[in-house]
């Protein structure tokens, strides 16, 4: 018994109260890399934060392979399915925001740009438009993303001619062009990369003309329960996810037929007067009304998915978004506080004019905001 | 690891679930840091400010009942309930077995490592939610520790480089036979595990490791090397388990 208490006075006492600058230098090394920095770097760190510059010591941190191995890895493995867990394999869409932020390329990039990441380990498989092997390897055998990832050209490797970033990357494929009606990857990526679900944006004024022969216009016989409720997510989703009418997911790989509409866009067929899918156009009836405070930028309609990925990473939701997850991801807890809710927003500016989507300048200035007392 | 050394790492979960349920709760903070902007300026609704609700949930602004007022008396202003934000986070599985292996300088790709981490993995926190740390995850931090503890130990370069000086080859009656030796070699582990110099109450810890070394020698044989390993071994899990290390 004598062992349980010393134990337990043990963890009571365990030094977490931060406060001078080594202490926060050692926490900021631990939030950025996940683990605690040598020596060395925690003395560069602490002279740094001491003399006022706290980004310069974050700057230093992000050095580490760990900060794209273990912790971007797993931030951004959420975003890659729809139980936006971390417990899944490394993959391509993984790898690609890691090599995004690592390249110091343009983050909005990261929802229409014709990038992939590879690994140029000689030892792991080849990447394959069928399999995830070439990524499980990685995992597996702790090669480093950070150190080896280059960059290729997407549409090359996958044959995909309408390549948007991760959207069209495996894993995303796998995850949200899977069965169903591509639904699933407008509703996700609304979630991942503009912090919105359809029923933030639910807006019954938008006219129904989008909404497809699938969704029922009288469920349980009411019609009513259409008109105040499914119409408001569906009508402008649908006339949204147009853009995807041509991706489909068959089982092993993603596929991209151009100018064929996917047989599972149209193949529920529950009100005949509904709208048929026949091209990859998308418009986007939430841009006007209330779902205005989206910031949306640009025209407001387009063909196939790389044009609405780039219409998406335009908005100022988008910049926002991101700001607020690496706000969450570098301090573990949503901005609350007036202060850190102003800096938040102002960063979020600062992300799209000043920085010109620079992840890595975000992060690093965020992660000075919590410091510790 | 004996058994001495397995209700060591049981009860040093138990620990840490207590200590980080009481963190998660208690404080209300009253500074700069706080949501509460609308009443700030009435004593009255700073006089009847409740406990700190659950933290980081957002402000409560509770309307006092219509009742009271007279009819020509302005109704006080709503009693905004501050909410207390938690300013520390809890490592995942990943960064754990990444943090361990740093600071014992074991690699993780190491069979028995990784083996262990693969059992374990999913008992490991998932992500860096305080709130959402569960006394099963401190069980599997101890047990994972104690597996770096274990190969640690066992490493004649790797425990040199942790704890210099001491002669794993002998007995507790030469390399720990007072408490100026254990002292030495609590410094050590605590430098290499919890940083050098980092965090407050380093003294007050560094008196404790000293107790729970002394309850792992008593009644065991102090002429055997195996009890100086051993004892190691317990130091090593309990101080790799802790807090200072899995909390960020």
């Amino acid at each position: 018994m004598r062992i349980c208490r010393y134990l337990l006075l043990i963890f009571f006492l365990s030094p977490l109260s931060f406060a001078g600058p080594r202490e926060q230098a050692y926490r900021l090394h631990n939030r950025l890399t996940g683990v605690p920095p040598s020596t060395v770097v925690l003395a560069q760190m602490e002279n740094l934060i001491q003399n006022g510059q706290a980004q310069a010591a974050a700057d230093i941190a992000m050095q580490n392979p760990r900060f794209y191995d273990v912790v971007i890895k797993n931030w951004v493995k959420d975003w890659t399915n729809e139980e936006q867990t971390n417990r899944v394999p490394l993959n391509d869409y993984v790898a690609t925001v890691i090599g995004i932020i690592r390249d110091n390329r343009p983050f909005d990039r990261v929802l229409y740009g014709d990038y992939l990441y590879v690994s140029s380990d000689n030892n792991a498989p080849a990447y394959d438009n069928a399999n995830n092997d070439h990524y499980e390897y990685l995992e597996d055998n702790r090669v480093s993303l950070a150190q080896t990832l280059q960059e290729v050209v997407q549409s090359q490797v996958t044959g995909v001619a309408d390549t948007a970033g991760v959207i069209t990357t495996r894993a995303s494929a796998k995850s949200f062009f899977d069965a169903g009606t591509n639904r699933a990857m407008t509703r996700f990526t609304f979630m991942n990369f503009l912090c919105k679900d359809f029923e933030a944006l639910h807006d019954i004024t938008v006219p129904d003309g989008y909404v497809r022969r699938d969704v029922d216009r009288a469920p349980g016989g009411d019609s009513r329960q259409y008109k105040n409720k499914c119409v408001g997510c569906h009508a402008g989703q649908d006339s949204l996810g147009g853009a995807f009418a041509y991706f489909d997911w068959d089982g092993t790989q993603i596929t991209h037929n151009v100018n064929q509409v996917s047989p599972k866009i149209n193949a529920n067929v529950l009100f005949t007067d509904g709208n048929v899918v026949t091209d990859d156009s998308w418009l986007n009836l939430w841009a006007t009304g209330q779902n205005s405070v989206v910031g949306w930028r640009g025209t407001a309609s387009g063909t196939g998915a790389r044009s609405l990925g780039r219409y998406l990473a335009r908005s100022q939701a988008f910049s926002q978004c991101m700001a607020e997850k690496v706000f969450k991801l570098v301090c573990v807890k949503e901005p609350q506080s007036a202060s850190d809710i102003a800096a938040v927003q102002s960063y979020a500016g600062e992300f799209e004019q000043n920085d010109l989507y620079n992840m890595k300048n975000l992060i690093s200035k965020t992660s000075t905001l919590c410091l510790g007392e | 690891m004996n058994a001495k050394a397995r209700i060591l790492a049981t009860v040093a979960s138990l620990g840490f679930m207590l200590f980080s349920f009481n963190h998660c709760v208690l404080e209300k903070k009253t500074n700069s840091k706080s949501t509460a902007t609308t009443s700030s300026s009435s004593p009255v609704a700073q006089d009847n400010q409740p406990a700190a609700p659950v933290a980081t949930a957002p402000p409560v602004v509770v309307t006092p009942a219509p009742t009271a007022p007279p009819m020509n008396t302005p109704a006080p202003p709503p009693v905004v309930i501050q909410s207390a934000e938690i300013d520390i986070g809890v490592k995942n599985f990943e960064e754990i077995n990444e943090t361990m292996s740093v600071v014992t300088g074991i690699s993780a790709g190491t069979n028995a490592i990784n083996n262990t981490f693969r059992e374990l993995e999913v008992q490991l926190p998932t992500d860096n939610s305080i709130k959402s740390f569960l006394s099963s995850n401190q069980v599997a931090i101890t047990k994972l520790a104690a597996e770096y503890c274990d190969q640690l130990v066992n490493s004649g370069t790797l425990r040199a480089a942790v704890w210099p000086g001491l002669n794993f080859g002998n007995s507790p009656n030469q390399v720990l036979a007072n408490n100026t030796q254990k002292t030495l070699v609590i410094n050590q582990t605590l430098d290499k595990f919890w940083g050098p110099n980092v965090g407050g109450n380093r003294t007050t810890s560094q008196l404790e490791m000293l107790s729970l070394m002394n309850d792992l020698l008593n009644g065991e044989n102090l002429g055997s090397a195996t009890t100086t390993q051993v004892t190691m071994k317990g130091v090593c899990t309990a101080a790799l388990a802790s807090a200072q290390v899995t909390l960020m």
